[in-house]
This record gives C-alpha cells, structure tokens and sequence, in this order.
C-alpha cells in the first residue's frame, strides 16, 4: 500500500476482475461451441434431407449415412407425430425412409433448428453487448467507490 | 434446496423470511423514531436490497428459492445487529459467522445466475464447473472484501480492517461458506436433471407463457407446422404409407 492509490486500486481491483474475466469468457466459448454444435445439426439434417429427397427408386437408405443423434431423431419422430407423417423412423433411427411425409418431417426438424440458431445468434449479439457493459459497469463502481469515501459518504468516521 | 412443489415445507420458510423482515423493520422503525439519519438510511438501502430477489423474480420469471431470500435478509440483519448492538466489538466470533452466513449467500446468488444462464442460452454445465465458478467467484469477492478493508484503512483513515489475524481469519469464514453453498449446489445439480432445474426455477403467468424465452425449452415452429398440415392432407387423398410409426 506504498505505490499510489490508483496503483493499488488496480491492482486490487484484479482480484475480482480477473475471475469475472474467466468466467466471461467461459460463458462466451460454451456459447459459440452451442452455435457452432447447431450449425453441425442443421448440416446433418440437410444432408438427411437431401438423402430423402435424391432416393428415386424407393429403396431402404442407410441409417448410418444420415449420422443423426438421439436428439435429432427424436426432434424428427416429434414432428412426424405432429404432422401424421408415418413409415419414417425405425428403432429410433431414420429407415426406409419411402415417402415425401418423411421429407416434412425433417424438413420441420431442419426449420426448429435453424430457428434456434438465429434464437441463439441473437442471445449471443446480446451477451457480448451487456457483459462488455456490466464488466464497464463494475469498473466505474468501483473506482466511484474511493470517490465516495474521499467525499465523506461514509459518515460514521467523520 | 426445497422444491417447489413442497408447499408444506415452503410455507415454514416463508414464515421464517417474513419474521426475519419484521425484525428488520422494527430496527428501521425504532432508527427513525431516535432519528438517526446515519443508520437508518444504510437500513433502507439494506432493505432494498432484500426486496431485490423479489422484484428479479417478477422481472425475469425466474423462481428465486427461499432459503436463498432467507440467508440475504439474515446476512443483512446480522450485520445491522452487529453494529447496532456492537456485537461486532462484544461477542468474541460473531464477526466470523457473519462472514460464513454472507458468503453462502453471496455464492446462491451466483449459483442463481450461473443457472439463469443455463436455462436462458440453453447451456448444459456439469455440477463440478458451477461448483468451481462459485467457489472462485466468491473467495475472489471475500478476498477483494478484506483488500477493500485495508485500502480504505491505508488511505482514508476508516477502522474496517483490524488486524492480520482477523483478516485471514475472515477469509478462512467466508472460504468455508463458499464451500458449504458449493457442495450443496453440487450435491442439487447431481441429483436434478436438467428438466428438473427448468422445472423448479421458470416460472410461467398466470396464461401459461414465459416471461421471456428461455434457451432450454424447445422451439415451436407453428408457421411451417400449419403450412406442412395442409400439404400433408392434400397429398394423403393419394395414399400414404402403409407401416406404423415406430419409437
């Protein structure tokens, strides 16, 4: 507490800076790792979709092409279920997949979430936006806060 | 934490709340009647802060538990206690369980906001990672607390910090409640899923809706549902598919 009272303010002050930094920017990675986990979903199901699509000749598509997870096939079983599209999913997996109500199914599944891709682009523009702020924010409290004490806000000493 | 659906035990903790803030009133009531301007007013603002749950909780549509409200009012009153009847100066450790009772309520609040954001940006966070944001962040507050103390002590002359001894001794409290509140909230996350936490934490009004859109609950795309239908039931008249929906 010899090297000036800005100098120890700051460096103070990292003590809580600091962590909320971590935590900030651990927020912020988890976030672009969930977008860009999306994007990754959107092309899987396109790619399901294109599968469905191209498949001419009504013949059995290989499940293993459309690589779908769990979460996947269980948006695009709810949408089939919801659009009355049947003969689309086997054991949990998309199969024989013979008829265009199928398409829908996943073509619905594509559109969810892609609407959660943009849900989340936005939430994200947003997060950027008030963590810069309240970071800003807790700054500027903090270097009111010798202000207020110089200024005798504190009255019990005086 | 108590879930709520537990109307029995939730009703116990209301009434403890609410007598915790009658006392509070009653110190701001008998402040304001000798006049002293000087500790009513960091009553009031102390009072604020308690109401501040509530007032989050209409806002945001995010459930605030009431054991949590229960440790604000009480880490608040302890100190308005302390000082209003120098227990701080008398009773030999009732500064250090004023700190263990502040810093558990300072790490449910961040458990609070590191489960806001869970549910609002849809993140899935394992126990361990919030137990380890909670401990952090609220040792590194602790700590900044005690450096607080001295630097207002080195350059304004105050009397917070009183010796090196009470500081780590401080710091020990508030460590150990950071600990406590980190191994419950461990301990509710390992055992809750993650439909559970949506489930005790959102709330809807009073039409079923959200107060805002939260990142854990599935998207409904009604548009393209109503469009599909009717594609759908022009084309069944041709004939559909014969072999039933499997799950």
């Amino acid at each position: 507490m010899t090297s000036g009272l800005w100098f120890d303010f700051i460096v103070g002050s990292s003590i809580i800076l600091i962590p909320l930094a971590i935590l900030i920017i651990t927020i912020a990675r988890d976030l672009d790792s969930e977008y860009k986990g999306l994007s990754r979903r959107i092309a899987k199901l396109n790619r399901a979709y294109g599968l469905i699509i191209d498949d001419q000749d009504d013949s059995p598509i290989n499940p293993n092409a459309t690589k779908l997870d769990e979460q996947d096939n269980k948006l695009i079983r709810d949408s089939a279920k919801e659009i009355g599209a049947k003969n689309c999913i086997k054991d949990g997996k998309i199969e024989n997949i013979i008829n265009n109500d199928c398409a829908l199914a996943v073509k619905k599944a594509i559109s969810i979430r892609m609407a959660e891709q943009m849900l989340l682009a936005q939430k994200i523009k947003f997060f950027r936006l008030y963590s810069i702020a309240a970071y800003l924010l807790i700054i500027i409290s903090m270097g009111i806060l010798p202000v207020l004490v110089y200024a005798g806000f504190n009255w019990k000493w005086k | 934490m108590v879930p709520r659906e537990s109307f029995e035990k939730i009703k116990i903790l209301k009434i403890i709340f609410y007598s915790l803030f009658l006392i509070y009133i009653s110190y701001l009531l008998y402040d304001l009647f000798r006049g002293d301007s000087g500790r009513y007013v960091w009553t009031i603002f102390a009072i604020a802060l308690v109401l501040i749950p509530f007032a989050s909780e209409k806002y945001s549509g995010m459930y605030f538990p009431w054991e949590i409200k229960i440790i604000v009012v009480l880490s608040l009153l302890l100190h308005t206690m302390g000082e209003f009847h120098r227990w701080y100066y008398t009773l030999t450790h009732y500064d250090k369980i004023s700190h263990i009772i502040s810093s558990i309520g300072i790490a449910y609040l961040i458990f609070l906001f590191l489960i806001f954001i869970e549910l609002y940006y849809g993140l899935k966070w394992k126990s361990n990672q919030a137990a380890f944001f909670i401990i952090l962040i609220t040792i590194s507050f602790a700590l900044y607390w005690e450096w607080w103390e001295l630097f207002s002590d080195h350059y304004y002359g105050s009397k917070f910090f009183w010796d090196l001894q009470d500081g780590i001794g401080d710091t020990i409290a508030n460590s150990a409640g950071a600990v406590v509140a980190a191994w419950d909230v461990n301990h509710y996350l390992k055992r809750r899923s993650e439909e559970d936490i949506a489930k005790d934490f959102i709330i809807q009004d009073e039409n079923r809706r959200y107060k805002i859109r939260w990142g854990i609950l599935p998207i409904e795309n009604d548009k393209v549902t109503k469009e599909e239908k009717k594609r759908i039931s022009h084309r069944g008249a041709k004939g559909g598919p014969t072999a039933s929906l499997e799950d």
